[in-house]
């Protein structure tokens, strides 16, 4: 390639990139543009319009946010290996894991809706706990592994659809049920849900998206170094 | 006081870079430079994606209504259970508090939401000017508690599993339950393909 050509190429690249607007932020809600401020730490942005938070400054956010997530794993997996519930009525017993519920559903013939719920109570919850490791372990040591802004766009757009919280309400009304007509025993995986969703209300609260992405986009050398360098990593 | 929109601007619906609109439009399709994701200034098709799924999720409420959640057999004896129903044995329980959350979250919650997003998408048509700030309120709100009705979902798989008691007491899931899981996962696909921005333009 000619050194013209080279600098024809860097120069359409310039003026492509030059596009991206590092310092506005616009409201997800509203789309106002406002001119992004450093925050003190603990301090959050909202929109001056319609009051949908923008960003904020959390200190230490990726240690605590990889700590949590990592308890939140062992607990998914204690909460999956011991019993969740047992009835006992007059001599006879019976006892169910969380995912028994899974399968109570399929077995009645509602396999669509028993798989529904496997998703939003089990394989949803797990995707987006070992999403964010492999997230936050790398980023935690200053680099990152390939593919990370596809799972962080995943986990972002799975959350709505993660149902733990819910399952947990809906064990508490199904024991107040029963409580009348039956001997009810909480298992161990009960209490391991319990904390599990604990957890995970915690790791939200631990790290927002914009952090996040700006912790994302800095392990590729900043914003700038993406722009001007053109490359894709 | 402008939107990005206003200005030509838009931002990345994942990460929230800015990007100028007119040369975004010059690489099909466009995506965001530092994450790569699809970018638009609105949600594409916003209005007719969350009418289509709101009809839906009102159809699907009404077998879930009629039809029983579940079957409950007490020494063989069966009786089919309608959510409506269900509140009344938890009221006869005298368990106030659970029946109160029961009956918020498979009735209010559902119906209330219908009204919402229906009142939402007629305004943004209609492009009222007044209560912009309530109705993102309102917006963020049907957004947030929509996913709890899925709890009378999930008591009925828990109760088909836990009681399985031979010959004393069972529990079968029914019909209605698939009906009205289908009617809360439509209402969220609906609040989820509504653009709030649109209440502002």
């Amino acid at each position: 390639m000619t050194p013209d050509a080279v600098s024809r190429l860097n120069h359409g690249r310039r003026r492509y990139t030059e596009t991206v607007l590092l310092s506005l932020v616009a409201c997800h809600e509203c789309d106002l543009l406002h001119e992004k401020h450093e925050l003190a730490v603990g301090e959050v942005a909202r929109c001056v319009r319609c009051n949908a938070f923008l960003y904020s400054n959390k200190p230490n956010s990726i240690d605590k946010a990889l700590a949590v997530s990592l308890a939140a794993l062992i607990m998914f997996v204690v909460a999956n290996a011991f019993p969740f519930l047992a009835i006992s009525v007059s001599g006879n017993s019976q006892s169910i894991s969380i995912v028994s519920a899974v399968f109570a559903l399929s077995d009645g013939g509602m396999w669509l809706l028993g798989l529904l719920c496997f998703g939003f109570i089990l394989l949803i919850p797990l995707l987006r706990v070992i999403g964010l490791l492999y997230l936050l372990l790398p980023l935690r040591f200053g680099y990152r592994l390939p593919g990370s802004e596809l799972i962080f766009r995943g986990i972002v757009a799975m959350s709505p659809w993660s149902m733990m919280e819910i399952y947990l309400l809906g064990a508490v009304v199904a024991l107040v049920k029963l409580a009348s007509m039956a001997n009810i025993e909480l298992g161990l995986s009960f209490w391991a849900f319990a904390l599990l969703n604990l957890l995970s209300a915690l790791a939200a609260q631990m790290v927002d998206t914009h952090t996040l992405w700006d912790f994302l986009i800095h392990s590729r050398g900043g914003k700038d170094a993406i722009v001007n360098g053109g490359h894709r990593v | 006081m402008k939107t990005a929109a206003e200005c030509g601007l838009v931002a990345c619906p994942a990460c929230g870079t800015i990007t100028r609109t007119i040369l975004q439009a010059q690489t099909a399709p466009p995506r965001c430079q530092l994450c790569f994701a699809r970018l638009h200034s609105r949600k594409p098709m916003s209005l007719q994606r969350s009418w289509a799924w709101l009809i839906a999720g009102i159809i699907a409420y009404i077998p879930a209504n009629l039809y029983p959640i579940m079957f409950t057999t007490v020494f063989g004896d069966s009786q089919p259970n309608t959510i409506v129903g269900g509140i009344i044995v938890l009221l006869e329980l005298e368990s106030y508090p659970v029946a109160l959350v029961v009956f918020v979250a498979s009735v209010v919650v559902p119906i209330l939401k219908f009204v919402a997003v229906a009142y939402l998408l007629i305004s943004i048509q209609r492009k009222f000017a007044h209560n912009r700030y309530e109705r993102t309120r309102l917006f963020r709100m049907t957004e947030f508690i929509g996913r709890w009705s899925m709890i009378d979902v999930f008591v009925v798989a828990i109760l088909a599993a836990l009681v399985q008691i031979r010959s004393v007491a069972q529990i079968e899931p029914g019909l209605g339950a698939t009906a009205f899981g289908a009617a809360v996962i439509f209402t969220m696909l609906s609040a989820l393909a509504l653009d709030p921005r649109l209440i502002w333009d």
